[in-house]
């Protein structure tokens, strides 16, 4: 497809394709928030006795996504209001309260997985009583440490995933769906595809297995150039969340664990996990044996945010992976005369790179100091978006807005590839991200560009 | 290497912004980062980081010049060290006084210019000729325009220009032929001007011809420069396109003006072609940075080496090409962009 930019890391750390089974924890920490939701609305009080798949909080600001109690126990709200501990589990296999609506949109909120829907176009969470033009579902992980989609789906088997395929495919309109997946695929996409198409409902989209076209923005951009450019949103989930949304829509029970994957240079066992959201980080973080002087990230090392155990003990409700990374304070000696056998650059200025299946042992050290843009040109090449990084921070520090929007600052996906790449070590995905931010509020007065 | 590091330790507070020596805080951290990696942490996503720095980078460019390095001291004896050394020195004092006055780190672009400036000089120069020559690149060719990464011109390029200005007998008559010291000699291209004598490739290639100290030894130079371009710190089309259209601007050239522009294959491995379109012109910070304006930069510098090189006084015409161009260098992005992306209504 001549699709150009992106770069894939090689980094050691990568958990297995099993799913490993988690002991039951004493007790849920549920975080009231998570990347972008925010359960300002609490629905349950101090010592209450809770069933699973309650309704405990929900976000107004965002379509009333609910946060789901995962298994019955009785309540205590954490003090400072971030965190609703469950203590005394009983675990019992069926959800003991049933959603009684019948509505669509209704039935969507209480799957359990509606949060993971996005709006393609914006990124954003999708509005359950629209009506989309086309669903994507995305086979893809590109970001290292993050859950597979096709792990689950692969467990799950084709029969049950074509099957949930066709659920969403009817309960939202008939609408078309597009599958994208890996080029260059595994056996159990190869399969997929043989059977999708005998449907013409189900179009196939492969895309390069680079970091990040499995970012939901990226992938509109490739439909909408496929398919002309549709008038109504266009929804994006991943197969696994998929399969589940289908379970939750055909059984009306919700979906209350999900896969996580633990992983990084720190973690001396990566795994993947069937966890509940609150489930405590800790435990996790021993089941893959991860180094004490670890930095824990929730998400993927590109696109997650650091977390203190302390401050979160449990999963939030929109993790799929923690990475933990080395943090250590050991100052390597003469880095830049290093021949390089044990570091990998995007530059192939190493020796790393004639040597095959090398995967990095990587720390978050920034590997150099701070210097001024030498407009080197690398991050343009891995600029997924086709953009000119460091010319766009140039116009913005001459606050030359009118030429932002000409050089179309506005199709960023702040995918941090160019932070990654930047051989002077500059925060250029960060300065572009204010960038965009001012010529939002200058030239638009806060509308979307 | 523990010791190393509790020596600078304990020493540290007086460099830090409120001690002492604060003043020299900048040749304190250029110290210490050459023995540690630095200390600084990615504390936002991404939290890895690719493992190039821009140290690495100029040992790149430190490691493809390596050949022509080694080929000029064997031809033109142990005063090359000294030159280099010269050069380094002077230079070096300019970067550390502005980097102090201004209060920033000091940069490693000049690790590469310092190296290159002895290198496109006549081996026997007088050593304070050469010091004045890297003071005036460093000086006048990079830090009043703001220091590393915001200079219009080549530095090393620069300070070449201001000796040829300066001390023009210099340029023309301090020529050699490796190995011999006290002869001077012409150049290949002056021979060709002059006599129309065009001198053998093998001799052009392996260096037994007078030239500047880091030109002779072009086969060095094109396997320096095909090492720079598969490690992508400098992009490929501007030598490929320079050194294109010079082959093709003299192959018509040499038709229909044989007396006065020289042959393709000549024309290509004589003077500074090789060594300034691997070395020079593939500069990051005063090249284009779009891909057609880095073709045309290439274009156009082909161009007006064949033309001044043919048609002008000078025997020589790759320095004021690439320092012309440098100077069109922001015009040419400018239009390509204006050509790529249409302006918008807002």
């Amino acid at each position: 497809m001549g699709l150009k930019g992106g770069y894939s890391v090689p980094v050691a750390g990568k958990p297995a394709r099993e799913i490993h089974i988690l002991p039951e924890p004493e007790c849920l920490y549920l975080p009231l928030f998570s990347r972008n939701l925010k359960f300002n609305q609490i629905l349950t009080k101090d010592g209450e006795k809770v069933y699973k798949g309650q309704v405990l909080a929900c976000d107004e600001k965002n379509y009333s996504i609910p946060l789901l109690c995962p298994c019955s126990g009785k309540v205590r709200v954490h003090p400072k209001k971030d965190h609703i501990v469950i203590e005394e589990l009983a675990f019992s296999n069926k959800p003991e309260i049933q959603s009684e609506s019948h509505e669509k949109r209704d039935r969507l909120i209480r799957s359990g997985t509606w949060h993971t829907v996005t709006d393609a176009r914006s990124g954003l969470f999708a509005d359950p009583a629209s009506d989309p033009a086309a669903l994507i579902v995305s086979m893809l992980r590109t970001d290292s440490f993050v859950a597979d989609p096709d792990l689950m789906s692969e467990k799950a088997g084709i029969e049950k995933t074509i099957q949930s395929l066709t659920v969403l495919h009817e309960f939202l309109n008939n609408c078309p769906v597009y599958l994208a997946f890996r080029k260059k695929g595994s056996p159990f996409i190869r399969s997929i595809s043989k059977h999708i198409c005998n449907l013409s409902w189900v179009k196939s989209v492969p895309v390069p297995d680079r970091y990040p076209f499995d970012n939901p923005i990226l992938l509109s951009r490739i439909i909408e150039k496929k398919a002309g450019t549709p008038s109504t949103p266009l929804l994006h989930v991943r197969l696994d969340d998929a399969i589940d949304l289908a379970t939750a829509l055909q059984t009306a029970e919700p979906t209350l664990s999900r896969v996580v994957a633990l992983g990084g240079s720190a973690a001396a066992n990566p795994v993947h996990v069937q966890a509940p959201a609150g489930y405590p980080v800790q435990s996790l973080l021993e089941l893959c044996k991860c180094s004490s002087s670890a930095c824990v990230i929730n998400g993927g090392t590109f696109s997650g945010y650091r977390i203190d155990p302390h401050d979160q003990p449990g999963l939030d409700i929109e993790c799929r992976g923690l990475t933990m990374i080395h943090d250590s304070d050991r100052r390597e000696v003469l880095p830049f005369a290093n021949i390089g056998f044990s570091r990998n650059s995007f530059s192939r200025s190493f020796i790393s790179k004639i040597r095959p299946f090398f995967r990095e042992n990587s720390t978050i050290a920034l590997r150099g100091e701070h210097r001024p843009c030498v407009s080197c040109g690398f991050c343009e090449q891995v600029c997924p978006s086709g953009l000119l990084p460091f010319q766009l921070n140039a116009f913005a520090e001459k606050e030359m807005l009118e030429e932002l929007v000409r050089l179309k600052i506005d199709h960023c996906i702040e995918c941090g590839l160019c932070s990654y790449v930047c051989p002077s070590k500059r925060k250029v995905s960060q300065d572009l991200a204010l960038a965009r931010k001012k010529v939002k509020e200058e030239l638009d007065g806060g509308a979307d560009l | 290497m523990i010791w190393l590091l509790s020596i600078l330790d304990r020493y540290r507070g007086e460099f830090e912004p409120d001690g002492r020596l604060s003043a020299l805080y900048p040749l304190f951290t250029t110290i210490e980062h050459v023995i540690f990696a630095p200390a600084a942490k990615a504390l936002s996503a991404p939290f890895i980081r690719d493992a190039l720095d821009l140290k690495r980078y100029m040992t790149m460019v430190i490691v493809s010049l390596l050949p022509a390095l080694a080929a000029s001291v064997y031809f033109f004896g142990l005063r090359m060290l000294l030159l280099i050394l010269v050069s380094y020195t002077v230079g070096g004092l300019a970067e550390v006084l502005f980097a102090i006055i201004r209060k920033e780190e000091i940069n490693e672009g000049f690790l590469v210019t310092g190296l290159i400036f002895p290198l496109i000089l006549p081996p026997a120069v007088p050593l304070w000729i050469a010091g004045v020559g890297i003071l005036a690149g460093v000086v006048f060719g990079k830090e009043v325009f703001g220091g590393t990464g915001r200079n219009i011109f080549n530095p090393a390029l620069v300070g070449r220009l201001f000796i040829t200005i300066c001390f023009p007998a210099i340029m023309t008559t301090q020529w050699r032929v490796p190995f011999v010291d006290a002869v001077t000699a012409a150049t290949p291209l002056s021979l060709f001007k002059t006599v129309q004598i065009s001198t053998p490739v093998i001799d052009l290639l392996l260096g037994n011809v007078a030239g500047s100290a880091g030109e002779v030894f072009r086969l060095g130079i094109i396997f320096g420069g095909i090492f720079l371009m598969f490690t992508k710190v400098s992009n490929w089309r501007i030598p490929v396109f320079y050194l294109g259209s010079v082959a093709v601007f003299s192959f018509f050239g040499n038709m229909f003006l044989p007396a006065r522009i020289a042959p393709p294959l000549f024309q290509v491995l004589a003077g500074g072609l090789l060594f300034g379109a691997m070395f020079m012109a593939t500069d990051p910070v005063t090249s284009p940075f779009t891909r057609i304006g880095k073709i045309t930069f290439g274009i156009a510098c082909g161009l007006l080496t064949v033309l001044i090189r043919s048609f002008s006084g000078y025997v020589e015409g790759v320095m004021f090409s690439i320092v012309i161009m440098n100077a069109l260098t922001p015009l040419i992005d400018h239009i390509v962009l204006h050509f790529k992306y249409k302006p918008v209504a807002i």
